[in-house]
């Protein structure tokens, strides 16, 4: 066996032990490389996952609620409104990040999000907007704390339909 | 020889048979004229061919004989590994396949062990967020900072249950007789 051989069993045998040792983690820092020759320690950026669901409310002889959408029962009930059947349109999980706008995906009309900052560390400043029917229904900024969640509702004519678009971020 | 054969007569010569046989064959060559005659021809050839190797080995000279070993011990010298990192490389080599078969394993071991720290610490990243859940009583009520309704006007609720605060904001347009 060679010289450059045992080097190479030395190299495949050491190099795991090296990389298990690394201290540095990407929660902490994360390294960019600058022109190839220098890095720096650069913060993560601040990103929040919100649940984005979309719900068709109506009136109806007997109430309803779609199974998917069983856990926002009690919230829904418990409103000054006279729907009482609730159909879910969709439902998604969207990554923000802060100062991006995302586009909340809806099944009716369009929206977007955006993650103006993060508040105490358990809170979210948030800009929500909808449109619907091409014309703007709501542009709001909430700061709401992490699992609350948020419901921007409105008619939907000519029937007396809502259209509500719950969020809650984490 | 009925009874006898030249092969017995051969191992009796050399010796090779056991006390019973010897004794045997003893007897026989007693009464067998041929066969003495026979035995004595094996030794006379045996005493020739054993003189004539010992006469060659006494002719060959004692430096010629020195050299020989000399060049034999080199040989030796040579093949043995030199340093440590000669022993190392000897005993590789003598266990080259367990070698081998390591390499591959530590390498596989260690293409896992990457890939699932990689994946970890991607999984760890992705799914990290910035914020952290507080419990629910331990929430403050959340605060609406800006409401704009274009074509229409906004109303704010906020109710609060064990799982925490829920703001409903509802957008009636202004063409709308009915409330919610």
């Amino acid at each position: 066996m060679s010289r450059a051989s045992l080097a190479a069993l030395l190299v495949v045998v050491l190099a795991p032990m090296a990389s298990a040792e690394k201290p540095v983690s990407k929660e902490v820092a994360q390294r960019v490389t600058l022109h190839g020759r220098r890095t720096i320690a650069q913060a993560p950026p601040v990103k929040v996952t919100c649940d984005v669901i979309e719900i068709s409310a109506s009136t109806g002889k007997t109430a309803s609620i779609d199974p998917a959408i069983k856990k926002l029962e009690k919230k829904l009930a418990a409103q000054p409104w006279s729907f009482n059947q609730y159909k879910l349109l969709s439902q998604t999980s969207k990554t923000l990040e802060k100062g991006k706008q995302e586009s909340l995906g809806l099944k009716n009309g369009t929206g977007t999000a955006k993650l103006v900052e993060t508040v105490d560390k358990s809170k979210v400043r948030l800009t929500i907007s909808e449109d619907h029917g091409g014309k703007k229904v709501v542009d709001l900024t909430q700061t709401i704390a992490a699992a609350d969640w948020l419901i921007v509702g409105h008619p939907v004519p000519p029937s007396k339909d809502g259209h509500l678009v719950a969020i809650s971020c984490k | 020889m009925s009874k006898h054969d030249d092969i017995e007569l051969m191992q009796y010569a050399d010796g090779e048979l056991d006390e019973r046989e010897a004794d045997a064959f003893a007897k026989y060559l007693e009464s067998n004229a041929d066969a003495r005659t026979k035995l004595e021809s094996l030794g006379q050839m045996h005493e020739l061919v054993t003189g004539s190797v010992e006469a060659s080995a006494d002719a060959l000279p004692d430096h010629k004989f020195a050299a020989l070993w000399h060049e034999v011990n080199k040989a030796i010298d040579e093949a043995a590994p030199k340093g440590i990192f000669g022993k190392v490389a000897a005993w590789i080599d003598r266990h080259r396949g367990h070698v081998i078969t390591g390499m591959v394993s530590a390498g596989a071991v260690a293409a896992i062990a990457l890939v699932i720290r990689t994946n970890q610490d991607e999984t760890a990243s992705s799914s990290r967020s910035s914020i952290e859940v507080l419990p629910a009583a331990m929430r403050t009520a959340p605060v609406v900072e800006s409401l704009d309704t274009p074509d229409g006007s906004g109303t704010v609720m906020n109710f609060e249950d064990e799982d925490g605060h829920t703001t409903v904001i509802w957008v009636t347009p202004a063409d709308t007789v009915e409330g919610i």
